[in-house]
């Protein structure tokens, strides 16, 4: 898996690029926590980009013929999304705008991404572009929902409950990486 | 000992089937697998490289079952691939190239690729983006020999290329057959280039292997005739194996020991033409 991550790191430039100038222009005309579920939205942005990167370049194909297995290719995927987030995370942390809905978010977030990514591992991204679409705005609008019902209603997150949501969504992600990882190769080896 | 060896080999995609195929690549010796557009090199190429599933039939490649996905890895350290585009992103150099194999290939030699990128006179440090058709070609190559691999799968790695480069290429593949325990494997459309480097050619019509031979032996046992229309219709058809009318002549593929008439060795692009576009006469 370190060879992956070599090779997604040598892609990684124009994208993060681009996440840190979308999330900078959001950031800046927002404020609170609609700016960190912007963040988190966005963080799936860069395992799609690789995987549509791969894809265009023929590697996802030439992984299969060389010693790499299908769990680790899907596997680095999921490793960037998680990690993504983890930098969404402390970028909005550091703008002040992380609250006690935090960790909902990271959950809701982590679900989607979880969904996501599996069918896009199961249908190529090319196939599937709308996914990562509806995944974003999905993931937005749950967000702002919940956030806007809990201001409304004056209701905080409790402990108890984000940990409980943040499990769950922990074992949601988990079980898609092998789900992912079967659907990828069955597609791969077609 | 062969390299590789496919039992009744079948796939099938819609229309098109691979059908009971069965060939041996004897280790220590270069394939050439050739066909029209479609036979179906690609697909049992990618079989044999453990990247597509056989509906049914055995495929072993250096003596251990290749199976598609996760349990083939072990075998593919051995193998080597270039596929007919480098699939290697374009934002990467050849540096960082290397470094991605390395993490990626247990026998990863290094300064072999190093040395390899330098004797190609491939920039280290440009995007991959910004190569040639024929420096791409040249950095899967470069990879493919840099870990170690005792067979080499080629699929039309030659095709698109200009002829020096294509020569250059072909010089690589003999330096690396010069190893008695290497094979290769190589598919192409460019018939010249497998006479040249060939031990046996095999040949792909419909799914099928239509012709496995040894590649010296091809031009005395098959051999190119051509005859009249009319001498076509009257005369003895033993030997002659597939005949093609174009231009008011009937070009023959014949057996030279037991066609009766005169016959001159058939090339490998003769006997593709004619066994793809002739009529089956034997």
């Amino acid at each position: 898996m370190k060879g992956l991550f070599r090779q997604s790191a040598a892609g990684l430039g124009k994208t993060i690029l681009v996440y840190a100038v979308a999330v900078a222009l959001f950031s800046a005309m927002n404020a609170g926590s609609s700016v960190l579920y912007f963040w988190m939205a966005y963080a799936l942005m860069v395992p799609v980009s690789l995987m549509s990167q791969d894809e265009m370049a023929g590697f996802d194909r030439l992984c299969m013929m060389m010693s790499v297995k299908p769990v680790a290719y899907v596997l680095h995927k999921f490793l960037l999304a998680w990690a993504m987030m983890g930098v969404a995370l402390i970028g909005a942390a550091v703008m002040g705008a992380v609250d006690d809905r935090a960790p909902m978010m990271l959950a809701v977030s982590l679900i989607t991404s979880a969904f996501a990514l599996t069918l896009m591992m199961h249908t190529g991204f090319h196939k599937s572009r709308w996914v990562y679409l509806a995944a974003v705005i999905l993931q937005v609008v749950v967000m702002s929902a919940v956030d806007s019902v809990m201001t409304e209603l004056g209701l905080t997150s409790p402990a108890a409950m984000n940990a409980a949501m943040l499990a769950v969504a922990v074992i949601v992600s988990a079980a898609a990486v092998p789900m992912a990882a079967r659907l990828f190769e069955r597609r791969m080896t077609a | 000992m062969n390299a590789i060896e496919c039992k009744s080999v079948c796939k099938r995609y819609g229309d098109f089937a691979i059908d009971g195929l069965d060939l041996n690549l004897p280790e220590g010796c270069v394939l050439g697998l050739v066909g029209e557009n479609g036979a179906g090199k690609s697909t049992l190429m990618r079989m044999m490289m453990g990247a597509c599933r056989a509906d049914a039939g055995e495929i072993a490649v250096l003596g251990k079952r290749m199976t598609a996905g996760s349990e083939g890895c072990a075998i593919k350290e051995d193998i080597g691939v270039v596929l007919d585009e480098s699939c290697l992103p374009k934002e990467m150099t050849a540096a960082q190239t290397g470094r991605m194999m390395e993490g990626i290939y247990k026998n990863w030699d290094g300064a072999k690729f190093a040395q390899l990128v330098k004797a190609f006179g491939l920039p280290d440090k440009t995007k991959l983006g910004q190569y040639s058709r024929g420096m791409k070609m040249k950095l899967a190559i470069a990879c493919a020999l840099s870990h170690n691999a005792r067979l080499l799968m080629l699929d039309e790695a030659t095709s698109g290329l200009d002829p020096i480069v294509r020569d250059e290429i072909l010089d690589i593949l003999n330096d690396f057959t010069r190893e008695e325990t290497h094979s290769v494997l190589i598919s192409s459309h460019i018939v010249s280039d497998l006479e040249k480097i060939c031990d046996y050619i095999a040949f792909m019509h419909k799914g099928r292997i239509t012709l496995f031979e040894e590649k010296d032996a091809l031009a005395e046992k098959y051999g190119v005739a051509a005859v009249s229309d009319a001498r076509f219709g009257a005369m003895d058809k033993t030997g002659v194996l597939y005949a093609m009318r174009a231009h008011g002549a009937v070009r023959l593929l014949v057996l030279r020991d037991l066609y009766a008439g005169e016959a001159q060795g058939a090339g490998i692009e003769d006997i593709m033409l004619l066994m793809t576009k002739g009529e089956k006469c034997a």
